[in-house]
């Protein structure tokens, strides 16, 4: 969607068009709902806070004037929404997302998503360990170093883009980045250094 | 090791692939000189892959349904649209500032000013509210122009006399700055 597209868009929305809030938000919906669900670590609590997300982005529409790109400010909307939900909830550490959980990734369920007829279940078997440490390790960082990593790692943004979104400075964004690999890399120390 | 140090930041870059030529090239060069920040960088490196690697989630089926009917349910005041995205923490601090003008204004006074006696009429400045433009004078409110001159004042117009903060015969004017 090109940019006068979306101003054209946020426009509309802003007059009260809901059909056009709806086309504005909806090529972020299942990667804001993949991110808060990397965040909290709870596939059914990040429908609602997706739900949530969307709902005070379009409350809001009338105060977004462009500065930042839709995209991080609706991410700044979202990662505000899960660090308060973790917080509400006493659980900065979030709790782990279970691999039985029905998660569903881009091209079917994370237990189908490993799935590969080439592969041998023992390997799809290490596979799905992997993903659910990554997971773990991820939950064990603290939101904010947590948010960094997963916009740029995950959601590919930018060190500007979540500078923008999370509103930090430049450097505090690098310095986090760096930080939560290096936590991460003590935690996934086993596997880091069985690949090395 | 000090000199390590101040290769994070480059390895950082290195492994996000943010590194400029020049900075990759120094970076290069350490680590081909320094074992310990190669396998730190390469072992960053895996770090980012595997992060990388994980499945992208996608949400329920019910989802849109659900979020479109309540998009079209949902009653968007003036408050909203103003203030709709901003996190009760940030709200709490403007409604906390909000309170504390309207309590002064409220009062009259935002701040005191000892402006000290205005020219030679005697007259003394004791409290001014810019926001209001009150000003609390002692008896009496002179209006020449040399006691607005000192004061930086125009246009006085003497509204009450009354007593202020316990100094007598206070006369409250309004003057424009």
């Amino acid at each position: 969607m090109s940019s006068n597209q979306v101003a054209t868009l946020v426009q509309r929305a802003r007059a009260g068009d809901v059909a056009a809030f709806e086309a504005l938000i909806e090529p972020h919906i299942g990667r804001l709902y993949s991110y808060l669900a990397r965040m909290v670590g709870d596939p059914f609590e990040a429908e609602d806070l997706t739900q949530e997300a969307i709902l005070r982005a379009h409350r809001a529409i009338g105060s977004f004037r462009g500065g930042a790109t839709f995209q991080t400010w609706l991410y700044r909307i979202g990662t505000n929404i899960a660090v308060d939900a973790l917080r509400r909830r006493g659980r900065l550490k979030a709790r782990v997302t279970s691999l039985d959980d029905p998660l569903q990734a881009e091209e079917g369920s994370v237990a189908r998503e490993v799935r590969d007829p080439q592969r041998d279940p023992q390997e799809l078997a290490e596979a799905a360990e992997l993903t659910g440490r990554v997971q773990q390790a991820i939950a064990q960082l603290t939101p904010k170093l947590r948010a960094v990593v997963l916009l740029f790692d995950m959601q590919g943004l930018s060190y500007e883009e979540i500078a923008e979104a999370l509103r930090l400075p430049l450097g505090t964004v690098k310095s986090r980045l760096f930080n939560a690999r290096s936590r991460l890399k003590e935690l996934l120390e086993p596997y880091v250094v069985e690949a090395n | 090791m000090r000199r390590c140090r101040e290769y994070e930041t480059l390895i950082g870059a290195w492994v996000d692939g943010t590194a400029d030529e020049a900075q990759q090239a120094a970076v290069r060069r350490h680590l081909d000189e320094c074992p310990a920040c190669a396998q730190e960088a390469e072992a960053l490196e895996r770090v980012r892959g595997l992060v990388r690697g994980l499945p992208a989630l996608r949400p329920s089926p019910a989802l849109k349904p659900a979020l479109a009917s309540r998009l079209r349910s949902q009653r968007i005041t003036w408050f909203d649209r103003v203030f709709g995205a901003l996190q009760p923490s940030e709200l709490r601090l403007a409604a906390g500032v909000a309170l504390l003008l309207i309590v002064a204004i409220g009062a009259g006074v935002v701040t005191l000013q000892g402006l000290g006696p205005a020219a030679d009429t005697g007259a003394e400045v004791v409290a001014v509210a810019p926001a209001t433009g009150v000003h609390a004078v002692s008896s009496p409110a002179p209006e020449t122009d040399e006691y607005l001159q000192a004061c930086g004042l125009a246009h006085g117009t003497l509204d009450q006399d009354q007593a202020y903060w316990g100094v007598e015969s206070v006369q409250l004017a309004t003057y424009a700055r």
